[in-house]
């Protein structure tokens, strides 16, 4: 009827089947059905302390199981009861491998009735019960009692099979224990898995300490964090508690009461009992009445645990479990080791979150940064193209206060101190923050008024202090500092950054806090960089101010020199123009007197070249006053233009030495395309061009070389030019397309650098441009022939081509 | 008398001789023009054995007329320009054991502050006279009273 060997299987198979620690309880129910008995309680014997005898120590009851009974027990024997005198001669018999020798107390009714020590048999209504001795290996473990309540004894044959299977309980709880254990490291495992670290970690922590107490069996498991920045407190962050609600705000410091004490040592604690109520206790009174209102009765001593979370040597806080429900009520150490492996997963997980949430907010803070000092540059950007960059400057120190305000938060205020026109004090200039705009009108407006001083007596401030050491002030307890703020009695701590560009101090840029040590280490280089950027514009912005008034100036002085060089101009063109009609009549008129005519000759050439410097001048001054030049055309004739051509070379070689034996040669024949197109210029234009042209050519040609002058067809017959050729300095290809510049002249040949203003060519590009011509340097070629081509285009053709 | 003008406009430098020649005290005066600054370094050796009784001297000289034989430009010229030739040919006059006493007319467009500041630069002070090129009168009395003081 009562096979030992089939009940042992069945226990191992159901121990192999639990997954709390309080899964012993259904061995001894299966052991008190099976055999006939109303309940089964296992007792473990107490640690021996130092200097403690067997007979003093006690047995507690880690699990049991009363039919009729569902609320929890908790027994705890003396060494003076029936179970504890019987443990007490199974210690005095040997130990193993004689422990199924150990006595077996078989109390029958009557006897136990009589039994005055064993008020569990009054309450429950115990009517008998054996009571066996179990050990561990080579320790005495306690006792297995199994009871009857119900009429009748038990069986022989029960008993007999109950002293078989019972010593093995202590050894199947322990592998409950140890299984129940891995399989909470496992789950809790599975829930810090690092693809699930996008939950949030509150809720993350809630399911790890619900599984801590359902494998425990405890009412309360909670999960306690010093806050992200650090600091001397925990607070909750996870728990199971079902009155979350009512301790949320709970935090503990360190040392204060158990949990306290935990995250100061770093070490692990156990307690085997607790009593609501004492003082060392952390949880308040009002718990303790929700577990006696849940239990209906006396409550057991209350187990507690509590493991550090630690990352490394980094103390994160305390993982703590305690009140078991219907057992164990007694925890050993080897619970305590599964609650110290669960904090460390605890510890690893949360130490990965808080660096990457640090990371992740040192990222979001970078580029909060970025983003508002981008912003910034823009709105300066834009600000230096006004018209009036100085009347920006407001707005500019608010957004520039509101990028610091937004990086560091932990301001409560922030201002800008700029040194008045003086240079003696500081006054400010704007701020940001509620305390600024805080108290009585009368208040905001002396502070606003207020003035530093940077010179004389009085200056042992901040303000002071940063201008004379060029460096940031960073005070983290103000009132404790020699800098004490009597302007802002409020603030607690303060940083002082200079508005510095180079050596140029403007001001300071300050955050203020009501809290003492408020700033992190990057909130003085934030301060620092926005002061530098600060001082950048402001000494930018002084100088574009000044640029853009010397512009002005310069704008202004520049028309006034164009408008008299056009007036002077002018002037001289009208009796330079008769002085050149005259000696052109002149010429004519001593033709037949040798001696004369050279002289009249010269003269002629003379007022040429005073015409033609004349005429640049004024076109000179035109164009840089940046008006277009208007232009009369008129169709060219051929016959006029070679006549017109011929002069201007005659006379520009009357002013050249006649050792050079430079010979000016005009191509009459060449012009004849003109019988063929038709072609439009300003005539009196035309001639300062080719003036310029010839100039160039005699100023530049070798001694007996010839300087050409011919016309033709350009680029297609789109174009009748007028070539200026000569063999002199040569033009490289390179030189060629910039020569026309203003002011450029050849690099490479040194004799242009001896003389001239180098506008000529730059003279005749821009008439040209008004004639939709161009000016075409053909480079000097193979012969060493340079040629200066003045295009125009070609307006049409004519009928009798 | 030997008179010597640098000048590299020759219309001017003409102009000058016959100025010269024409005056009853310099009809039988020799007057000989050098044209650039490379022609009066090349002929320096021979300026200071001629002893020329009055140099008359322009201050912007082109270095050289362009040839296919021309030289580069020395130095100094490159480095202090064209518009400082005549005040470099005064140094070098004032500076040969030769030509240091022969008299000197600056005759110039420029202003007369500019090439006395030009001429303090150099450290030679010792010049006859500066003359304006603008008008023809003053140049003939300078180069009277230069030779006079001789």
């Amino acid at each position: 009827m009562f096979h030992p060997a089939q009940l042992a299987v069945k226990l191992v198979e159901q121990a192999a089947a639990q997954k709390t620690f309080s899964g012993v309880a259904a061995l001894l129910r299966t052991l008190a059905e099976d055999l006939g008995a109303d309940g089964c309680v296992l007792f473990q014997l107490t640690p021996l302390k130092r200097g403690q005898r067997l007979r003093e120590r006690e047995l507690i009851a880690t699990a049991q199981y009363f039919r009729e009974h569902e609320k929890p027990v908790w027994r705890k024997l003396t060494m003076e009861s029936r179970t504890g005198a019987n443990v007490l001669r199974a210690a005095g018999a040997a130990g193993p491998p004689q422990a199924a020798r150990v006595p077996v107390e078989r109390l029958g009714s009557r006897v136990f009735e009589e039994d005055s020590r064993s008020p569990i048999a009054k309450e429950l209504g115990l009517r008998s019960f054996v009571s066996l001795p179990v050990w561990l290996g080579s320790e005495l473990y306690g006792a297995v009692n199994l009871c009857r309540c119900s009429e009748g004894e038990l069986m022989e044959e029960a008993i007999e099979a109950f002293v078989a299977v019972a010593p093995m309980i202590p050894q199947l709880s322990v592998n409950i224990v140890n299984q129940a254990g891995f399989d909470l490291w496992r789950t809790v495992g599975e829930l810090l898995k690092p693809g699930r670290r996008d939950s949030k970690m509150s809720k993350t922590l809630d399911q790890v300490a619900a599984r801590v107490a359902e494998t425990f069996n405890t009412f309360e498991s909670s999960i306690y964090l010093v806050p992200s920045n650090g600091g001397d407190t925990i607070h909750l962050e996870g728990t199971q508690w079902p009155f979350r609600e009512e301790h949320h705000q709970r935090s503990f410091r360190k040392g204060e009461s158990l949990t306290g004490k935990v995250f100061e040592t770093k070490e692990p604690n156990l307690v085997e009992s607790l009593k609501i109520g004492d003082p060392t206790f952390d949880l308040e009174d009002v718990a303790g009445e929700h577990v006696k209102a849940s239990v209906e009765g006396e409550l057991p001593p209350l187990g507690w645990l509590a493991a550090p979370i630690l990352d490394g040597v980094r103390n994160y806080g305390v993982l703590r479990t305690c009140m078991s429900r219907t057992g164990p009520y007694y925890f050993d150490k080897r619970h305590l080791e599964f609650l110290v492996l669960v904090a460390g997963q605890v510890g690893d997980w949360v130490g990965i979150r808080r660096r990457e949430d640090r990371l992740r907010r040192e990222a979001q803070w970078l580029e909060s940064l970025v983003k508002g000092l981008t912003r910034l540059n823009q709105q300066v950007h834009d600000g230096w193209n006004m018209p009036a960059p100085q009347n920006y400057q407001k707005q500019l120190l608010v957004s520039a206060m509101s990028v610091a305000a937004e990086a560091i938060p932990e301001a409560s205020n922030l201002s800008v101190r700029l040194v008045d026109p003086t240079g003696e004090f500081l006054e400010i200039a704007e701020t940001l923050g509620e305390a600024w705009h805080s108290g009585s009108a009368k208040e905001i407006e002396r502070r606003r008024k207020l003035r530093f001083p940077l010179k004389g007596k009085d200056t042992n401030t901040a303000g002071a202090w940063v201008h004379r050491e060029r460096r940031t002030l960073w005070i983290p307890d103000l009132p404790k500092s020699e800098f004490i703020s009597h302007s802002f009695p409020e603030s607690r701590s303060m940083i002082v950054a200079p508005i510095i560009a180079g050596e140029e101090f403007f001001g300071t840029f300050d955050l203020r806090s009501e809290r003492p040590a408020a700033f992190p280490d990057r909130a003085k280089n934030v301060a620092e960089m926005i002061g530098r950027q600060l001082g950048l514009y402001i000494s930018l912005g002084r100088k574009i101010g000044e640029l853009s008034a010397a512009k002005r100036r310069l704008s202004s002085s520049l028309n006034a020199q164009s408008m008299t060089f056009e007036n002077l101009a002018h002037q001289l063109k009208t009796p330079m123009f008769l002085a050149m009609r005259r000696a052109t009549r002149l010429a004519e008129r001593v033709a037949g007197r040798p001696d004369l005519s050279a002289e009249v000759s010269a003269l002629r050439g003379l007022c040429r070249r005073s015409e033609q410097i004349v005429k640049n001048v004024r076109f000179f001054a035109e164009i840089a006053n940046d008006t277009k030049p208007t232009i009369v055309e008129t169709t060219l004739d051929r016959e006029l233009l070679v006549k017109s051509l011929e002069e201007a070379a005659r006379d520009h070689a009357l002013l050249l030495d006649p050792k050079r034996s430079i010979v000016f040669k005009v191509d009459a024949e060449s012009f004849q395309v003109l019988d063929h197109v038709v072609a439009q210029a300003d005539l009196g234009l035309l001639d300062q061009m080719v003036g310029n042209l010839l100039d160039n050519a005699a100023k530049y040609s070798f001694p007996k070389t010839e300087v050409r002058i011919r016309g033709g067809l350009a680029r297609n017959g789109g174009y009748f030019y007028i070539g200026v050729s000569n063999r002199g300095v040569a033009v490289s290809p390179e030189e060629a397309r910039t020569l026309a510049d203003r002011g450029q002249r050849s690099d490479t040949v040194i004799w242009r650098k001896q003389e001239g203003s180098g506008i000529g060519l730059h003279l005749v590009e821009e008439i040209l441009e008004a004639h939709k011509g161009h000016l075409e340097i053909v480079p000097t070629n193979s012969q060493g022939v340079t040629e200066f081509r003045l295009l125009f285009p070609v307006a049409g053709a004519l009928a009798k081509v | 008398m030997k008179i010597l003008i640098v000048e590299d406009d020759y219309l001017f430098a003409e102009e000058m001789r016959q100025d010269i020649l024409a005056a009853p005290e310099f009809n039988d005066a020799e007057v000989e023009v050098v044209g650039t600054e490379q022609e009066f370094r090349d002929r320096f050796e021979q300026i200071q054995q001629a002893g020329y009784d009055l140099i008359i001297l322009d201050v912007m000289i082109r270095w050289v007329d362009p040839s296919p034989e021309a030289r580069k430009p020395d130095a100094d010229v490159l480095e202090d320009g064209y518009f400082r030739a005549g005040i470099r040919c005064l140094q070098m006059l004032r500076q040969a054991q030769a030509t240091k006493e022969t008299p000197v007319v600056i005759h110039s467009n420029m202003d007369e502050k500019d090439i006395l500041a030009a001429i303090a630069m150099r450290h030679v002070h010792e010049v006859s006279k500066i003359v304006p090129k603008w008008n023809a009168d003053p140049l003939m009395k300078a180069v009277r009273q230069a030779i006079k003081s001789a």
